[in-house]
């Protein structure tokens, strides 16, 4: 079982124990150092520890040597723990960020307390009746933490400190679009005009009617967040996380919300933030988050992977081959009205996520 | 040379799958990094074949399109820059052997593909001279002409679609 204790040989338990003594200022034997898979944007370890003698679990999270799979630095990404400890969003407490030290090449890192639980939930996918209660009870209270989220005053804990505010709800998705449009152009690997096309399609069909800004997580979901008895006892992995439309989380949730009907889904969604999600605005984020994936496999990815920085293949792969997938989605449905594009595209797959929402076609 | 480059990347991939990877624990990193190589291989066996073809044709029909697209765009001001970068264009992308390597050919449609770039932002910044219904009719060439060039490449990516890249 030794291969998947780690990946890289950067990180080994003695340095880990070394550097978390003297951290920490107490004796720290490392008994096991696991790296989390599969770890594409940041490097994610899972340490059991001794401190002075009591067991101890940490998350220990590390920009990889390219530097990152996100536009936003692991700094980013501490401030959000930081103040998400003081709110009422369940997350795992953090305890220190460092980057330029004497430990993994000085590459930024933080730590944070091990939440007991898992990414995952045991019999989550089983084609039973356990199985599908299972998905109903996952489901509800992942929407019943996003809601969570998308309502906290983000302002009382400090968010616009560091995180760009838009100007008002029916500005929260044109900031969006504005940053990412901005990091596409400065780092893409070469032209790619359907893409340029599509952020005309997005940029004419933009909705505006954001009821509220919200603190917005980002990815999310199964394999993010930590699991414990069917419930979400810790919202994790924030690299992402900005201010916006909350509609956003609901395209991102990596498959987590179609695990049962997608629909109720977003209508209890709706229920639990106390507005409606239009069709549209729904339709127009499942379209964006396609281009934000895209953004990060390419600008940051793949360019790394060209530029000899990141020499793991798959970041060649999903540069290579998911980056074109996207595109051509994209490019079948550009012109066409948001809904029905998405309907087009849902129906193209075994398993469509859309078909219980918005209009029929 | 026998066998093609083809034939040897499908045995590979062929060999990953079905001898190497079943021996691996799934959950491993080795199979995940080996799992990236199969959908790489994939997409290899068939780019191997096509690319060097389709970036010709490409190419070849790019310069056809730009120059319809331009001749009906002569009325408009804001296009006359790129009916002068097109003429440079042709004079410069060039292939240096009448069996052009597929650098040489992707190093042209790269520039193709920065004009095609820019004649979408052209078209976009003039929409209101243009009027909508021209607008329409010329955005809509420029889709088909996207599309046709995604339906093309599409055996190159569908090939490693079945693949997790990770």
């Amino acid at each position: 079982m030794a291969d998947i204790e780690r990946s890289e040989a950067a990180l080994t338990a003695e340095s880990v124990a070394d550097y978390f003594s003297a951290r920490l200022g107490s004796s720290v034997t490392v008994r096991n150092l696991r790296q989390t898979f599969p770890g594409l944007s940041r490097e994610t370890y899972l340490v059991d520890a001794e401190v002075a003698g009591e067991s101890r679990g940490f998350v220990l999270r590390v920009d990889p040597p390219s530097g990152g799979g996100t536009p936003t630095s692991l700094r980013h990404e501490w401030e959000v723990y930081r103040r998400l400890w003081t709110s009422p969003i369940p997350v795992a407490e953090p305890l220190w960020f460092a980057e330029g030290v004497d430990f993994a090449e000085g590459r930024a890192h933080m730590v944070r307390d091990l939440v007991a639980g898992g990414t995952t939930l045991p019999g989550l996918t089983a084609a039973t009746a356990e199985g599908a209660r299972l998905r109903r009870v996952a489901v509800r209270n992942h929407v019943e933490m996003l809601a969570e989220v998308h309502r906290l005053d983000w302002a009382a804990y400090g968010f616009d400190e560091f995180i760009p505010v838009p100007a008002s709800p029916d500005d929260a998705l044109r900031l969006e679009f504005d940053i990412w449009k901005d990091l596409w152009l400065a780092g893409r690997t070469e032209p790619h005009p359907v893409i340029t096309e599509a952020l005309y399609w997005l940029e004419e069909n933009m909705p505006t009617d954001t009821p509220f800004i919200s603190l917005v997580k980002g990815n999310n979901g199964i394999g993010e967040e930590i699991w414990r008895d069917g419930r979400i006892v810790a919202m994790s992995d924030w690299e992402l996380a900005s201010l916006g439309d909350g509609v956003l989380d609901l395209a991102f949730s990596q498959g987590t919300l179609a695990l049962d009907d997608f629909g109720a889904a977003i209508r209890y969604y709706g229920e639990c933030v106390g507005h409606e999600v239009s069709p549209r605005r729904l339709a127009w984020a499942m379209f964006w988050i396609m281009f934000k994936a895209l953004v990060c496999l390419n600008t940051l990815f793949l360019r790394n992977y060209i530029a000899g920085a990141d020499s793991r293949i798959a970041s060649a792969a999903f540069g290579v081959i998911s980056v074109r997938q996207y595109e051509r989605q994209l490019a079948m449905s550009i012109g066409k009205d948001l809904e029905a594009a998405l309907h087009d595209l849902a129906a193209q797959t075994t398993r469509s996520t859309y078909a219980s929402i918005g209009a029929t076609s | 040379m026998k066998p093609s480059s083809q034939a040897l990347l499908g045995g590979i991939a062929d060999t990953v799958e079905t001898q190497v990877l079943p021996e691996l624990e799934a959950s491993t990193w080795t199979a995940s990094r080996l799992r990236s190589c199969l959908a790489l291989l994939r997409h290899l066996e068939q780019r191997v074949v096509m690319e060097g073809p389709l970036l010709y044709r490409e190419n070849a029909e790019l310069e056809v399109f730009f120059g319809e697209l331009l001749e009906d765009l002569k009325d408009v001001r804001e296009a006359l820059p790129l009916r002068d970068e097109l003429e440079v264009l042709r004079s410069t992308c060039t292939y240096s052997e009448a069996y052009p390597a597929v650098e040489e050919l992707a190093s042209v449609n790269a520039r193709y593909l920065e004009f095609l770039d820019r004649i979408i932002i052209m078209l976009h910044e003039n929409r209101a001279a243009l009027g909508e219904s021209r607008f329409e009719e010329l955005r809509g060439r420029v889709m088909d002409r996207i599309r046709e060039a995604k339906q093309r490449e599409a055996p190159m990516i569908d090939a490693a679609s079945g693949y997790s890249p990770i």
